[in-house]
């Protein structure tokens, strides 16, 4: 391919790049505790959760920002960030999705969600979480019957506010890190998972995140718990409108799995990356972090990250109980100037456990991607046995791509294995393709799509489409 | 801190002391919030009031170090806590090849260029190479001319802290010029007591020369050493570095190699088997300057008792390294039930067309391994003692000196045994 070429993919502007108008009610930027107060008295909190929230503000103003990771950026301005920002529709509450804003609407068809037909189609309950406020939720009462409680955070607090006070804050606690307790102390919404004993979720449950606000942060706040033996698979994904200004999105994930009880957790993250000189991206500072608490329990992270200026996020695993097993997989792709710095840990506490990370960084253009994890088995994780493998293909000679595995082994009948690869797309393999008579461009696609198969294929059937589209898109035209 | 020797200092390196002494007072020993001390705390040296070792008698060193003279060495320098014993030495006259210990070699102006041109110590992280600096003993020049055949030059250092905590502050600099061949050996020997050593060692090598670079340790415990190892390969030369770590003591092992010139090739081994507290940091840096470069970093550790191996590698492949191939592995395995493996094999490339792969490993003894040898009559403590040896066998094979290799398969064979032992 010339280079003419693949600077004309790689100007590309951002697909879903466009704003929706919707009135909004929106706080002035600024952050202090009078703001938390209000946000809260907002939302209509109880008041454990006002002083929970205070709690975390407190501590994390003794707090600095980390600087370890690799990926740069221009310092940010707490105070210019806007901490609520809800949709006018709200007030009025729609009892169904006729009357729902239509503007609201049209913004999921451009996303390709249009909530009924798809999720009737494809047996998908959506929470649609637009901007701060969740707006639409649909299949609450099938879900219901099976006793499994989908709602966004907020509803959650009031109709099961036990529940909610039980795990938040169990996994992550405030104090975790930086990012994590900004977002205790000023976290918007989010969504609630709760499915009880011997339940297994009869559908798989998706959120659509959207940042739609000028200047306003996201702190979205997730938690998914499963009593014993509860099954739940549960897929996160976002486009976001393009916009000039840097965002900060700061979410926290906490996952719960009680005994034997399984959390699947798909991710494909495709927020705004920034232009070509890498001005206006999204910043993607996730927390994301779950417990195999119950014997036998198993949590599962699959990701395929495109989006965002700056990715920074290490999807977890405490595997506590004894037979837990853990799994990361991660497909991560960054173009033009955007920066990735991702993994996992996987922290092994309970005897016969058992992780697998496999990870698959694609690099192009003057990009730079990283993989950072942890493996550590603790003194009386008798048997644990970790596998870890971390590709990563290189697409121009001026991107960048790194491996930061950190190995801590404290019992000798651990096993623990570590692999690691960089390399381009052969010559050879794309030749083989182009003499076959596929393009160029078919040729590497279909190259890097072997290359990310082994995570893909861990993708349910809806992302895993979604998946390849939007990787088809983000790598356009950076080979040659 | 004394001077270094009876001829006066150049100003020079007065400067530098001084510079060096002020960033050490500056910045205090290493923390372990610095991201590449996260490992081997400093704290146990900070209670310790270590004095730079006065006037240690010679005797009973000559039959200590005896079993660890190499009869093949064309030089030979015994270092007794930081200085220079010249009755201990034997030299042998080679074509192109001058040594001198670093008292002497410091008349020549040369040495301002190449001594301490490698080893930075601005950094917090590289605070031991300051205090190095500022307290700076002795140590060893070693110059091979060009097209010249060094053969083997051996320097064995003896910690001594039976009569309470000593420091000694030392350094070895290499130059090779172009095509030079040249061996130098360490061996690193201690009589017991607290000790903390600081060594830097500086390795240039010219296009076209070969340097092997073997360092055996065997300090017992109650030792500190900072070893410090730095090489620059211009166009077309060879290092290999081969460090193996028996000891008992807390050693940290800091090695950065630079292939600056294309067709270098750096290979870097390390071999530990530790057991009782023993604690080695290996902490290694290979970096791709130039395009057409490669490097091969192998190390394997068996460790047993309280002993903590760590490994924390980085390969460094810096924009326009094309065509770089680069590999590097770590391979653990825990004996017993309270010895400690960390790993952390880093990768970082700034280049597209390279060939980079890292694997690491830590388990156990494969117990069907075990089995087949057990069911061949093999006792269970042969068939493990034969299971473990196998496992750093490829590493000290590496190791090219036909002499040095004989001697640290010896010196490895009892390290396994004493393991055996302690099991």
């Amino acid at each position: 391919m010339s280079d003419q070429a693949i600077d004309e993919h790689l100007r590309k502007a951002y697909e879903h790049g466009w704003v929706t108008d919707i009135e909004s009610d929106t706080f002035p930027p600024g952050l202090n505790e009078e703001v938390i107060a209000a946000l809260s008295a907002r939302k209509g909190e109880p008041r454990w959760l006002l002083e929970w929230r205070l709690k975390a503000y407190r501590h994390w103003l003794t707090m600095t920002e980390p600087s370890w990771q690799k990926p740069h950026h221009e310092p940010i301005d707490y105070q210019s960030i806007s901490y609520f920002s809800a949709p006018k529709s709200k007030d009025d509450a729609p009892k169904s999705l006729d009357e729902v804003d239509p503007k609201l609407l049209e913004t999921y068809e451009k996303l390709g969600i249009p909530l009924a037909e798809r999720a009737a189609l494809a047996g998908v309950a959506v929470d649609a979480v637009f901007d701060s406020v969740s707006v639409a939720t649909t299949f609450r009462e099938e879900l219901g019957r099976a006793g499994v409680i989908f709602m966004s955070f907020s509803e959650a607090v009031k109709h099961h506010p036990e529940l909610v006070k039980r795990y938040l804050g169990s996994v992550v606690p405030i104090y975790d890190n930086y990012y994590a307790a900004l977002n205790s102390a000023v976290f918007s919404d989010g969504s609630f998972v709760f499915v009880p004993k011997g339940v297994r979720c009869p559908m798989e449950l998706s959120t659509y995140f959207r940042i739609n606000e000028m200047n306003t942060g996201q702190f979205e706040r997730t938690l998914i718990v499963v009593e014993d033996g509860a099954y739940v698979s549960y897929l996160e994904g976002c486009t976001a409108p393009q916009r000039d200004r840097n965002q900060l999105h700061a979410a926290v994930v906490e996952l719960v799995a009680e005994g034997n009880g399984e959390i699947k957790y798909s991710t494909v993250q495709n927020w705004f990356p920034g232009d070509e000189e890498g001005r206006g991206g999204i910043y993607n500072f996730v927390t994301k972090r779950g417990i195999c608490k119950g014997r036998g329990s198993r949590i599962s992270w699959t990701q395929v990250e495109t989006g965002s200026a700056i990715t920074w996020k290490y999807p977890s695993v405490i595997l506590k109980g004894d037979d837990t097993v853990g799994e990361f997989y991660s497909v991560a792709v960054t173009a033009n100037r955007q920066q990735a710095d991702t993994g996992t840990k996987m922290l092994h506490v309970g005897k016969n456990t058992r992780s697998v990370i496999v990870s698959k960084g694609i690099s192009a253009g003057r990009a730079d991607q990283s993989y950072r994890g942890l493996v550590r088995v603790n003194k009386g994780a008798d048997n644990a046995r970790n596998f870890t493998q971390c590709d990563s293909l290189l697409l121009g000679d001026r991107c960048g791509a790194h491996t930061f595995p950190y190995i801590e082994v404290k019992n000798p009948t651990a096993t623990v294995e570590h692999e690691a690869t960089t390399s381009k797309v052969s010559d050879e393999q794309v030749f083989y393709l182009r003499q076959r008579g596929l393009s160029e461009e078919d040729a590497v696609n279909l190259v890097v799509n072997g290359f990310c198969k082994d995570v893909f294929k861990q993708l349910p059937m809806e992302f895993a489409v979604e998946a390849q589209k939007l990787l088809a898109v983000s790598l356009e035209g950076s080979v040659g | 801190m004394s001077a270094v020797g009876p001829t006066p200092e150049p100003a020079w390196l007065t400067s530098t002391r001084e510079a060096a002494r002020a960033r050490f007072a500056e910045v205090g020993l290493p923390s372990t919030r610095l991201e590449s001390w996260r490992w081997s705390s400093t704290r146990r040296l900070a209670d310790v009031d270590f004095e730079p070792a006065t006037g240690h008698a010679a005797d009973g060193v000559e039959a200590f170090i005896e079993d660890s003279r190499i009869g093949e060495a064309s030089h030979e320098h015994v270092f007794l806590a930081g200085r220079h014993l010249p009755e201990l030495a034997r030299r042998r006259e080679v074509s192109g090849l001058t040594v001198l210990p670093l008292r002497e070699a410091l008349a020549d102006d040369r040495l301002r260029e190449t001594l301490g041109g490698l080893a930075a110590w601005q950094d917090p992280a590289d605070a031991f190479t300051a205090l190095n600096l500022a307290g700076l003993q002795d140590g060893l020049v070693v110059h091979v001319a060009r097209g010249a055949s060094g053969g083997l030059v051996h320097l064995v250092h003896v910690a001594e802290g039976a009569t309470g905590p000593t420091s000694a502050h030392v350094r070895l600099l290499v130059v090779a010029e172009a095509t030079a061949e040249l061996t130098v050996a360490e061996t690193w020997l201690g009589h017991g007591g607290q000790t903390l050593t600081t060594h830097v060692a500086e390795v240039w090598l010219a296009p076209g020369a070969r340097v092997t670079h073997a360092v055996l340790g065997e300090e017992p415990a109650g030792s500190h050493l900072v070893h410090t190892l730095r090489a620059r390969l211009d166009r077309d030369a060879a290092y290999h570095g081969h460090l193996t770590w028996l000891g008992g003591g807390w050693v940290r092992s800091d090695v950065d190699l630079v292939c600056a010139g294309s067709g270098a090739e750096a290979v870097l081994d390390g071999a530990l088997v530790l057991g009782g507290e023993a604690h080695v940091d290996s902490h290694t840096r290979l970096e791709h300057a130039v395009p057409h470069t490669a490097s091969r970093e192998a190390y394997e550790a068996v460790l047993g008792g309280k002993a903590r191996g760590i490994f924390d590698g980085l390969v460094v492949v810096q924009p326009d390294a094309q065509q770089t191939d680069a590999r590097q592995s770590s391979r653990n395995l825990l004996v017993s039930a309270d010895a400690t493996a960390n790993a952390k094999p880093t990768l970082e490339i700034y280049a597209d067309d390279v060939k980079c792969a890292h694997g690491t490993t830590v388990g156990q003894l494969d117990p069907d391994q075990l089995g087949y040898l057990r069911s061949r009559g093999i006792p269970r403590a042969t068939a493990r003692q034969l299971l473990t040896g196998a496992f750093v066998a490829e590493r000290v094979a590496h190791l090219p000196s036909a002499p040095l290799r004989d001697r640290l398969q010896a010196r490895v064979d009892g390290a396994l045994a004493r393991l055996q032992e302690d099991a």
